[in-house]
């Protein structure tokens, strides 16, 4: 395992090594690898938890939206470029840390992720709570619809049916 | 053949005066306990009415018992994998409603309440909620009202009658009810047995006595709704199920079942009837009408040496044939041919068996003078109960058996009217028992069994051979030593 392990790190590497070479180590990041490294299409080299995990975005579509962090659309924006390089190197916030302090972005992965981020701050398509919570009911709704007319045939009761028939006889007057 | 022993019952309506006693003696002895107390192991009911749990009878609604589906019985809560689909959504149970809710009193008000200008009151409160309730029914709650246009007029066998009969039925002064006490009836083709899923109901092999198994049931509840006669309950504290037992530790020591030896009126008889296994099946798929008859036949003689012969041979112990020799259920069942299986249409194979209520007679008084009627009871034409009431309830709608019983019980009624009173002649009863098909000592036989006998004639319980049974599995020595309790099984956790 190990072994096999130790060749995939060289492996990849290898890759980088190549890739950074041909770019000439290039300081400007490719915002579409930080758009993939965001979703998680490309995983961390060092095996850190994709940032969509957490936070949501703009341009992901529902299916990516999670809000267990802040929505990092304007980050850019809110922190400035240097704000936002200086956050991804060392991500100093307590739950953030407990996962990237043994998993820390690599410098490249870094560019990628600004560059993304220099982005989506330009995008003012804000992903709504609002749909989405409109689905959610929705399929609650039905849910409970459906249980409720599974429920009508469940557990008819007896006697009570037998009673008010009668009240009801008695009320109309034909029966005393 | 398959030869097996089976304890059985016969209970005499006639001689049931609706007391209550046997329900009271085996709530204290089996289900005092929380959770449990909407439990009537055995309970009494009038009829006409709706009986516990409220319209039991209708298996339109309950979908209890069992049905012809082609050449096949099935459940009629459907297949197996029907209630399968169906396990954690049965939609057949019955509700609380069709119990009751369980209600106590507040007892200590009566000596607590502080000082007032009124009396103190013990209030009802729900055993459920522990909130005060209005009580709106129980397990007698139709007791003694067969008049009652609620209840009475909605049971299910007299809805089947016609408008006319109906009206016969509730006419005043000619008002007819009767106590039908019901246990479970240790069926022969139990569909308790057959619906449980987890496999923790069986009937005992040596006495066909239908348990379930308290370490093996999950609570399914699957054999509440199938058996036909609700006689299984779930429990709410212990999550298990539960029904009744016979009475089997009682069994085991030789001591009557508690219903049975409480019983005021001494309508209970308890025997060992012998029967052919192997018959079970093809009389399960008999029409309705043939039912009950089909049931009589597969009960075999115990003084027929070849039925002797196989028995011992089927491993039933010499011990039980004789106890099979002295049975009143046989005399009753088989050789009288006056009890009759409760509802044989349903097609679990009661071994419950009832002995029609003939009635008694009806008194007037004209002019403060008290007077037997006119109309006094010898004939089948002037009974009070629609036969074709009695065909439902106890012979699947054939309306001949109960004919064929009735004939018997009124050749009984005229002879020793005969003997004792003397206002019918010797030739009255001569031709009553020709009707009747029976002779002199037969009638006899039979008045002696219905009024006369003492509890070892009535109650002939068969030595239950524990020891053998322990011995087949260990030692008895040891089993003393370190069964005392039980086995200890404890549940088996996957996780």
């Amino acid at each position: 395992m190990s072994v096999n392990r130790f060749i995939g790190r060289c492996m990849i590497t290898l890759i980088m090594l190549t890739f950074f070479t041909s770019l000439g180590f290039s300081a400007e990041g490719d915002p579409a690898r930080g758009k993939a490294l965001f979703i998680g299409n490309i995983s961390f080299e060092e095996g850190g938890a994709p940032c969509l995990a957490c936070h949501g975005i703009a341009g992901v579509g529902f299916a990516g939206h999670s809000n267990y962090g802040p929505d990092l659309t304007a980050v850019h924006e809110n922190f400035g470029a240097e704000g936002v390089a200086g956050i991804l190197q060392s991500l100093p916030f307590p739950s953030m840390e407990a996962i990237y302090i043994n998993r820390p972005l690599t410098e490249a992965e870094q560019l990628d992720l600004a560059a993304y981020f220099s982005q989506t701050s330009q995008l003012s398509v804000v992903p709504s709570n609002a749909i989405l919570a409109l689905q959610v009911s929705c399929l609650v709704i039905a849910i409970l619809g459906i249980t409720f007319l599974i429920g009508l045939r469940r557990m008819r009761a007896t006697r009570q049916p037998l009673i008010d028939n009668q009240r009801n006889l008695v009320n109309k007057g034909g029966l005393q | 053949m398959n030869i097996r022993a089976q304890v059985s019952s016969v209970f005499h309506l006639d001689k049931c005066i609706g007391c209550h006693t046997c329900s009271i003696a085996c709530k204290n002895l089996w289900t005092d306990r929380k959770g449990v107390e909407y439990m009537w192991w055995n309970n009494v009911e009038t009829k006409p009415g709706t009986g516990y749990p409220t319209q039991w009878e209708d298996q339109q609604h309950h979908q209890g018992g069992w049905q012809k589906k082609g050449n096949d019985l099935q459940l009629r809560m459907g297949s197996k994998g029907a209630s399968l689909g169906r396990i954690f959504h049965n939609p057949d149970l019955p509700t609380m409603d069709d119990y009751y809710e369980p209600f106590t009193f507040k007892y200590q008000d009566l000596t607590n309440a502080p000082a007032g200008d009124d009396q103190p009151t013990a209030r009802p409160v729900s055993m459920v909620s522990g909130k005060p309730i209005k009580i709106e029914s129980g397990p007698n709650w139709d007791d003694d009202l067969s008049g009652s246009n609620i209840y009475a007029a909605n049971d299910p066998g007299v809805l089947q009658l016609s408008e006319k009969e109906q009206q016969q039925m509730f006419a005043i002064e000619k008002m007819v009810m009767f106590y039908l006490p019901r246990i479970c009836n240790h069926c022969l083709n139990a569909a308790c047995v057959a619906a449980c899923p987890s496999g923790a109901i069986y009937k005992r092999g040596e006495d066909g006595i239908v348990l379930i198994n308290q370490d093996k049931c999950r609570g399914w509840r699957m054999c509440v709704s199938a058996c036909p006669y609700k006689k299984t309950y779930y429990g709410w504290t212990s999550g298990k199920s539960e029904k009744c037992i016979h009475c089997y530790p009682r069994l085991e020591v030789g001591e009557a079942p508690a219903c049975f030896h409480s019983c005021v009126g001494r309508i209970r008889y308890l025997g060992v009837l012998l029967y052919d296994a192997d018959r079970i099946e093809d009389v399960a798929k008999l029409e309705d009408t043939e039912l009950a008859a089909a049931q009589r036949d597969m009960i075999l003689d115990p003084f027929d040496p070849r039925v002797q012969e196989e028995a011992l041979k089927c491993g039933i112990a010499a011990e039980v044939l004789e106890a099979a020799q002295k049975s009143p259920t046989y005399k009753f069942v088989k050789e009288w041919g006056i009890a009759l299986p409760l509802h044989p249409e349903y097609r679990t194979l009661p071994m419950l068996f009832y002995v029609p209520p003939l009635l008694p007679v009806i008194s007037k008084e004209t002019l403060n003078v008290q007077k037997l009627a006119d109309d006094f009871f010898t004939s089948l034409e002037k009974a009070r109960l629609p036969l074709k009431y009695l065909a439902g309830l106890f012979s699947g709608g054939n309306e001949e058996e109960i004919k064929a019983v009735y004939r018997k019980l009124i050749a009984v009624r005229i002879q020793r009217r005969n003997t004792t009173v003397g206002d019918m002649s010797a030739e009255e009863a001569q031709k009553a028992r020709d009707i009747a098909g029976v002779d002199s000592d037969m009638i006899e036989a039979i008045f002696r069994m219905t009024t006369i006998t003492s509890i070892k004639e009535r109650i002939v319980i068969p030595p239950m051979l524990r020891e053998q049974a322990i011995e087949a599995g260990m030692d008895t020595e040891t089993y003393k030593q370190e069964m005392g309790f039980g086995k200890r099984q404890p549940p088996k956790r996957r996780w």
